[in-house]
């Protein structure tokens, strides 16, 4: 675990999950920051949305034990899964998940670039826009942490530079701290202080260049991911 | 006319139908649940569950409404646990539990001295609804309908998405719980009007018909309480009229209403374009 000056949001200590035999996560210990930007790397499979899971309660470790030093947490799922026939407008989804008036709404709504759906049944929106709702949703929460599950996956690259330019702009703005799960690796540098990368246990911790250059990254993903990637030089 | 003006006159005419209003406005608020969270056949399962306590309560000569609600509590309870051991799929739970509760309610009843007439608790009987009955069922009601707009944001946060009701610290087991408290104890107090059989549709065909149609959640479910309000009037009187289980009309009627605001105007659209 890392030393760090600022108050501490979220701290694992020897978590672990085993599920019907199978270690999911192993023994992960890290801490987070007020403000941190943390990025989470990983091949498919290697426990990283489980340990979001794990970070907001969703599920239970078998093992270990997470201490949550904050009131809310704000939480972008990879696939925000719904009944897309339920007649319910953003307006109407805001209102339930937070106790914000309308007025309040309308301002994150504006903030996140979404104001244009508050009258917009949810099921009708895209991925990108259903995003923006939940952030706003968040930051309705007056979260302390946010929490994105491949938040871009669904994004083309315009899409993705637009969404990564809000999240820094509201990080700084509320002084968020964010942590995202992401196969984003040539964007590692611009949008993390800290990466962490997976392979069930937390296998390697540090700066995005220390990942970069460690073994264990080159041992995942190839020694030329990088280098060899269209996107290395795109400061977005 | 006459008959519609007669029938209001007869006291357990008037008795069914307050307790018809009653329960549409619970049943088509709590339906909106089970329609959106995909359990339409909750219903029915609480229904066969409830109808081997009612079974049980009168063989044992208890109080039939506690001895029903208890039973339909440790049935829901043993689906649950069941649903945990990830051993059968869900529908087969809820499947095999009904199958084998109606079954085991019809064996008691088959045995009870002096107790033949199970048609009433399938179909539903608007003779059998007493005064007792009315202010139980009033009461139950009135505890359902608050318990219902307090937790009202939660049981929405937990249809829209239980990962995200967990990650705001709720606990959904506990509101799944009162969820379904809620519909035990309503279901035990509208299977006299509406029937073990049918009581699955009192609880599903309001939202439907009112779903693709309404803008908001509010209209829905304001829809859905209109809806059932008018599938219980026109339901009873039709009851009254032809002589007909109560429960077959009321359903009957929904049915109905369903197919006007869904077809209605599709059929309207079509007969334009031809001509």
């Amino acid at each position: 675990m890392e030393n760090n000056p600022r108050q501490s949001l979220v701290e694992f200590h020897n978590v672990s999950l085993t599920n019907g035999g199978r270690t999911i996560v192993h023994n992960v210990n890290f801490s987070i920051a007020e403000g941190e930007r943390i990025a989470i790397i990983g091949l498919n499979g290697s426990g990283k949305t489980t340990l979001l899971r794990l970070m907001l309660g969703i599920i239970k470790p078998t093992e270990g034990v997470i201490h949550r030093h904050l009131k809310k947490m704000g939480y972008v799922p990879q696939h925000f899964e719904f009944d897309r026939t339920i007649p319910l407008t953003v307006w109407e989804l805001l209102k339930h998940f937070s106790d914000q008036p309308k007025s309040e709404v309308e301002k994150k709504l504006k903030e996140v670039g979404a104001l244009h759906l508050i009258h917009q049944s949810i099921g009708g929106l895209s991925g990108g826009e259903m995003q923006r709702v939940l952030i706003a949703n968040a930051l309705l929460q007056h979260s302390e942490l946010l929490v994105l599950d491949e938040a871009t996956s669904a994004l083309d690259v315009s899409g993705e530079k637009d969404f990564y330019c809000l999240l820094e702009d509201l990080r700084k703005a509320y002084n968020l701290a964010v942590v995202m799960v992401t196969h984003d690796l040539h964007l590692l540098e611009h949008h993390a202080d800290r990466v962490f990368c997976m392979d069930q246990a937390l296998c390697e911790c540090g700066t995005p260049t220390e990942i970069e250059n460690s073994k264990t990254f080159e041992r995942l993903f190839g020694a030329h991911i990088l280098k060899h990637s269209p996107n290395k030089n795109t400061n977005s | 006319m006459h008959q519609i003006i007669e029938a209001l006159q007869f006291s357990f005419f008037q008795r069914a139908l307050a307790m018809g209003l009653v329960l549409a406005v619970v049943f088509a608020l709590l339906g909106n649940f089970v329609v959106l969270r995909k359990e339409s056949v909750v219903g029915h399962s609480i229904a066969n569950i409830l109808f081997l306590g009612i079974a049980l309560g009168t063989f044992l000569q208890w109080n039939i409404s506690l001895t029903a609600t208890l039973v339909a509590m440790a049935g829901m309870a043993l689906i649950t646990l069941l649903q945990r051991m990830s051993v059968y799929s869900h529908d087969s739970i809820l499947s095999f539990v009904e199958q084998m509760t109606m079954a085991g309610a019809i064996i008691i009843l088959s045995v009870t001295p002096g107790y033949q007439n199970i048609e009433g608790f399938l179909f539903g009987n608007i003779l059998a609804i007493s005064n007792q009955d009315l202010w139980v069922g009033s009461v139950m009601a009135c505890v359902t309908i608050l318990l219902f707009f307090m937790f009202k944001k939660k049981l929405i946060q937990m249809v829209i998405s239980p990962d995200l009701a967990r990650s705001r610290g709720m606990n959904i087991e506990a509101v799944e719980f009162i969820f379904r408290f809620m519909l035990i104890i309503s279901i035990a107090f509208a299977i006299k009007i509406v029937g073990v059989i049918l009581i699955g549709a009192f609880l599903v065909i309001p939202t439907n018909a009112v779903k693709s149609i309404a803008t908001s959640f509010a209209h829905m479910m304001l829809g859905s309480v209109l809806v059932a309000i008018s599938g219980v009037i026109l339901g009873l009187f039709t009851s009254y009229l032809l002589n007909i289980p109560s429960g077959a009309s009321i359903i009957g009627a929904l049915g109905i209403i369903l197919m006007v605001l869904n077809f209605g105007p599709r059929v309207n659209r079509m007969h334009k374009k031809i001509s």
